[in-house]
């Protein structure tokens, strides 16, 4: 309630910790251990049973044990080097005036991505996904505003000069990253890459190709249901994806009962969302600390 | 008699057919993936086959089958004179995949590394640049394109660098250095059949930039390093002619658009000669 009105602060702290900004599958090294045991005399005038000479145990080390933990950095645990110990991972979807901005919100969405992060990377999460309007995005300070935002929509995006010049402050000045996706219209598409030309007139869209850190191993690009192309589109400043457009309806294979896709779709939708979540996460961990050693 | 003739017809025929299905076979490459005419005439038999094979799938757009294809060449014939040429082609497999960052680390640079002085080197540190620029990694991009205007000043490859930079000052809005480049493409490049069209576009482009700060010297200065006597008179007009409506539009600059067109009128008048002066006059009088 307190966070809805404005004028008042709001704060978003990563969780503090360390490790590699990619998600990673477990992997075992599987060892033969031979056990060797004291071969007894058979005729001795005790008389027991005699056991197998030799026991094969299989003894799994998991390799990627001690660096198996996501996030960024060089501290203990999972977590950012920017992060601190009261701070947590959110998901935060984006509101904005003439369309659908709670698209498949009710079907868990957000909550199931949630979910499925806090799972696979370890970080702490908050508890449940949250909305904030744009004009919300304005209360978050510098360091301490979101790293990432998601934005989806089937029909019209309206904003308003001071709610585009927002979003551009948080692109460009608070290190944020906007992750769209095309809910369902071709006319969703081409008024995001409008709105794109208004918040980053000085950077070109560009197809993001398979193998950019973003996505992280993911073979192929989960569009569930293309509506404006099957091409993912960054917008890169300075190095960094800022804005990644899905053109096929993500939030969709994360919903409940994941409409229908088959299986290895929607594993790959939460891997993909996973994937940016960590990205968006690890840049603005890297961001945070570069400005604290120059300070 | 005439069964040799024909024979000699149809061998002509056959070889006639089959220059032109390499030429169209060369013509669906574009210049980067190329390879040399010499560096073709000293490969073996057996390495021919197996890059042709190779370009057959890429030609087809089958780009994952061409690049085992290029890799069995490399693995095959290692220290051939063709294997930087089948690197640097797995490079353009990995990139049409869309797996830009393989392609860059792994071929582009690997053609880099093992074959320096090759041609291909050339071609590879051009296209780390052209790769970053494709997918928005600009600082990069500028990078690889400064690295190979070092590295080849005076090669053609020098001036698409320089273009492909403009074209990133341009994206970024930063005037000053994009005017940097013009000039330098402008004053500084050799003007040979191949650099011509660059240098007349980015002649173009800042004599329409001089001309829409009212810098009119400096504006005729740059067309003259392209054209002379009517042809500049001509460039002059068009390239001045949006200049002045630019600056008429504004009431802060219509003196300076007015002050320009009136430049622009003086040159014309001098240019023609009199007895066409006369022919132009007594025309406009029969009219009214």
């Amino acid at each position: 309630m307190l966070t809805n009105l404005t004028g008042c602060n709001e704060v978003y702290e990563l969780p503090d910790g360390g490790g590699e900004p990619k998600l990673k599958e477990k992997v075992f090294k599987v060892r033969k251990v031979i056990r060797k045991k004291i071969i007894i005399n058979p005729l001795s005038a005790v008389l027991f049973n005699p056991p197998p000479i030799e026991e094969i145990k299989l003894q799994l080390q998991e390799l990627t044990k001690h660096i198996y933990e996501v996030g960024q950095g060089e501290g203990k645990n999972a977590g950012f080097e920017g992060g601190t110990k009261r701070g947590t991972v959110r998901f935060i979807r984006l509101r904005y005036s003439g369309g659908d901005w709670e698209q498949d919100l009710n079907r868990n969405s957000d909550l199931n991505m949630l979910l499925w992060y806090a799972a696979n990377t370890g970080h702490k999460t908050a508890k449940k996904p949250e909305v904030r309007s744009i004009s919300q995005l304005k209360q978050f300070s510098s360091g301490k505003s979101p790293p990432l935002v998601y934005m989806t929509g089937q029909e019209n995006i309206r904003l308003s000069k001071k709610e585009t010049e927002i979003l551009q402050e948080y692109v460009l000045d608070k290190h944020g990253m906007i992750f769209a996706d095309n809910g369902g219209s071709s006319g969703w598409h081409s008024q995001f890459f409008s709105l794109m030309q208004k918040i980053l007139p000085k950077v070109k869209p560009q197809p993001v190709p398979l193998d950019h850190p973003i996505h992280n191993g993911v073979p192929f690009l989960p569009v569930v249901a293309p509506h404006g192309g099957k091409v993912a589109w960054g917008w890169v400043v300075d190095g960094r994806v800022a804005v990644y457009y899905h053109p096929g309806d993500i939030g969709d294979a994360w919903a409940d009962g994941h409409a229908g896709v088959p299986r290895h779709v929607w594993e790959s939708g939460y891997r993909l969302g996973g994937n940016v979540m960590l990205y968006a996460n690890s840049e603005y961990s890297r961001w945070l600390t570069a400005i604290k050693q120059s300070n | 008699m005439a069964y040799s003739n024909k024979t000699i017809k149809l061998n002509i025929i056959l070889l006639a057919s089959f220059l032109s299905i390499i030429q169209l076979s060369a013509a669906s490459l574009s210049w980067t993936e190329q390879i040399e005419v010499n560096t073709f005439g000293k490969l073996r038999q057996v390495e021919r086959y197996q890059l042709k094979a190779a370009e057959k799938f890429y030609t087809k757009g089958e780009f994952a089958a061409a690049a085992a294809e290029y890799e069995k060449y490399i693995t095959l014939y290692e220290t051939s004179k063709g294997a930087a040429y089948a690197q640097l082609m797995w490079s353009h497999c990995q990139i049409n995949q869309r797996k830009v960052y393989t392609g860059i680390r792994d071929g582009f640079q690997s053609v880099i590394d093992y074959w320096p002085n090759s041609n291909e080197a050339k071609l590879a540190i051009y296209l780390i640049g052209k790769s970053y620029k494709n997918i928005g990694e600009l600082k990069k991009a500028e990078s690889a394109y400064s690295k190979t205007i070092i590295n080849y000043p005076n090669d053609h490859i020098a001036l698409l660098c320089k273009w492909d930079l403009a074209d990133i000052s341009s994206i970024k809005k930063d005037q000053k250095r994009l005017n940097q480049i013009w000039i330098d493409i402008v004053f500084n490049t050799e003007n040979n059949k191949k650099n011509l069209s660059y240098i007349t576009k980015s002649a173009k482009n800042l004599s329409k930039y001089y001309f829409n700060q009212s810098e009119f010297k400096k504006a005729k200065n740059v067309l003259t390093t392209i054209y002379e006597g009517d042809e500049l008179n001509d460039a002059i007009y068009q390239n001045a002619k949006d200049a002045v409506s630019n600056l008429c539009k504004n009431k802060a600059t219509k003196i300076n658009g007015e002050k320009l067109a009136d430049k622009i009128i003086l040159i014309i008048m001098e240019s023609i000669d009199d007895a066409k002066i006369k022919i132009y006059l007594n025309y406009s009088e029969e009219l009214q």
